[in-house]
């Protein structure tokens, strides 16, 4: 259920960063805005272990894929799809 | 049983760290050693930070009282800063304890112009002989190295005999451009050059962390260097890719300048009382490996047959090491203890090579894979981290280094997918 991790990423967002969940969309950027920064990157990447189950790769773990949350989602569903 | 047998020579060529080690554990082992040099002793040199097995070889070679007693500041750990101020990570210096259990270790910052005298003075206590000369071809007898062709300080000519040559002439790469060595390729790293002084007033951690390595990169292969070498003097440089300053049109002092007030917001707060107390040294920091370059009656050790972007500061400390196995190889060559002669220069080789590609692989993570390579030193394989980065590289226990094995991986992939070089 692809909807499922944009739900808990945009719930991880409003709890561990300064942006508000009623301004997100697929496009708003994450890193360039400053609301993730590399050691953000590193709990959102455990977070997803934990509570999704999905290991993110090293080979994954890379700017352009945590850019935006449309970017992130996406490489969650990948990943999940597997 | 002792059998008298006339006492071999060996020439080495450069007798900074490299050189000087080689020729203490030469000397031990009974070798009659002769270390040419060009340069007058003490001379500036950059490459101011040793690692903690740096220090190891040091202590076993008898240096230890010796370097305490120079008042070089201790290093307890390297913090990398990353573009923004929360990407960092800390690495401390790390040794294995007695068990095999890792403990806290340290090593030294050293001033390079006393750190290279006392080394030298080391080697020549043990017996080695210093020429004042510049070292200018190989003499060869039935095609194999016989020795050295020499010029001294006032354009004199002369022939060194040597039963083995050992290139430890650093960026010069001697017996590469003797024509010895096999090819030399260039490349990667984008050409990068450096730039660089030392100041007073830098900002440092508090004790004991005073003496502690700060490097902060600002973009891809673009880096800058906080390395404590006195209790006031603090040497700061930048490496940079060689296109940007180009583009950029400004001069050597001018780019520094500028480099250090911007490339990241922590190093220009750290220097907001600096003062510089040096003129701004610049070199070419291109990176190169040579092959074929251990064979029949020579060898080379540290910068003379590979240099890489010196961010962790390995260049001492692989020297230190490297002449520390050659010196092993050297003596089996010349007895002869094995049926075949050529195998510890082989193992030699392979041994180096192996080390060497390490460095690689940890400097290509950190440059093409940065998040990665933080996720790897400040949460997944600290401990491996911290043991590469504390200089041990040329053990069977780095061969096992679970975090060089993820991050070899992690570079294969990225070459399959046609992005990278090989």
């Amino acid at each position: 259920m692809p909807a499922a991790n944009r739900d808990y990423l945009a719930a991880w967002l409003a709890a561990e960063t300064d942006l508000s969940v009623t301004e997100l969309t697929d496009t708003s950027e994450l890193l360039a805005s400053g609301v993730l920064d590399s050691l953000k990157i590193m709990d959102l990447t455990m977070a997803v272990e934990s509570d999704l189950g999905i290991t993110i790769p090293l080979e994954d773990v890379i700017g352009e894929n945590f850019a935006t949350v449309g970017s992130i989602v996406q490489m969650l569903d990948r990943l999940q799809a597997g | 049983m002792t059998c008298a047998r006339p006492v071999k020579t060996v020439a080495i060529v450069g007798a900074g760290p490299g050189g000087a080690t080689l020729a203490v554990r030469l000397r031990r082992l009974g070798y009659r050693v002769v270390l040419v040099e060009k340069a007058t002793f003490p001379r500036e040199h950059i490459g101011e930070s040793l690692t903690g097995e740096c220090a190891i070889v040091l202590r076993e070679m008898g240096f230890g009282d010796a370097m305490d007693a120079a008042g070089f500041p201790v290093k307890r750990a390297v913090t990398v800063h990353g573009p923004n101020k929360l990407n960092r990570f800390r690495v401390p210096v790390q040794r294995l304890g007695e068990d095999g259990v890792i403990i806290p270790g340290q090593t030294w910052q050293v001033r390079r112009p006393e750190f290279d005298s006392l080394l030298l003075n080391g080697a020549l206590a043990e017996g080695a002989e210093l020429i004042r000369a510049e070292a200018r071809g190989v003499l060869r007898r039935d095609g194999r190295i016989s020795g050295l062709r020499l010029r001294d300080e006032t354009g004199e000519d002369s022939d060194l005999t040597a039963d083995f040559v050992a290139d430890a002439s650093g960026l010069q790469t001697f017996l590469s451009r003797s024509g010895v060595c096999g090819a030399r390729h260039r490349g990667g790293y984008e050409k990068q050059v450096a730039f660089y002084g030392q100041f007073e007033g830098a900002r440092r951690d508090a004790a004991p962390d005073d003496g502690a390595t700060h490097i902060f990169y600002a973009a891809r292969h673009l880096w800058a260097w906080f390395i404590p070498i006195s209790s006031t003097v603090t040497s700061i440089g930048v490496v940079t890719p060689g296109a940007l300053f180009k583009e950029s049109g400004q001069s050597v002092q001018e780019y520094l300048t500028e480099q250090l007030a911007s490339l990241h917001p922590e190093l220009s707060e750290r220097l907001r009382e600096a003062q510089p107390v040096s003129e701004t040294w610049s070199t070419s920091n291109y990176s190169y490996h040579i092959d074929d370059f251990a064979g029949d009656g020579y060898l080379c050790i540290g910068d003379a047959h590979q240099f890489t972007d010196p961010i962790f500061s390995f260049g001492v400390s692989n020297s230190v090491q490297e002449a520390s196995l050659a010196a092993g190889a050297i003596d089996g060559y010349l007895t002869a203890r094995s049926v075949d002669r050529m195998h510890p220069i082989h193992t030699y080789a392979d041994i180096v090579s192996r080390a060497q590609a390490r460095v690689k692989t940890l400097i290509d993570t950190f440059w093409e894979f940065p998040l990665a390579f933080l996720k790897l030193a400040h949460y997944d394989r600290q401990a491996d981290i911290a043991e590469l980065l504390s200089g041990r590289l040329y053990s069977q226990s780095a061969e096992m280094n679970e975090a060089g094995i993820i991050m070899r991986d992690l570079l294969a992939k990225r070459r399959v997918a046609g992005d990278g070089r090989a």
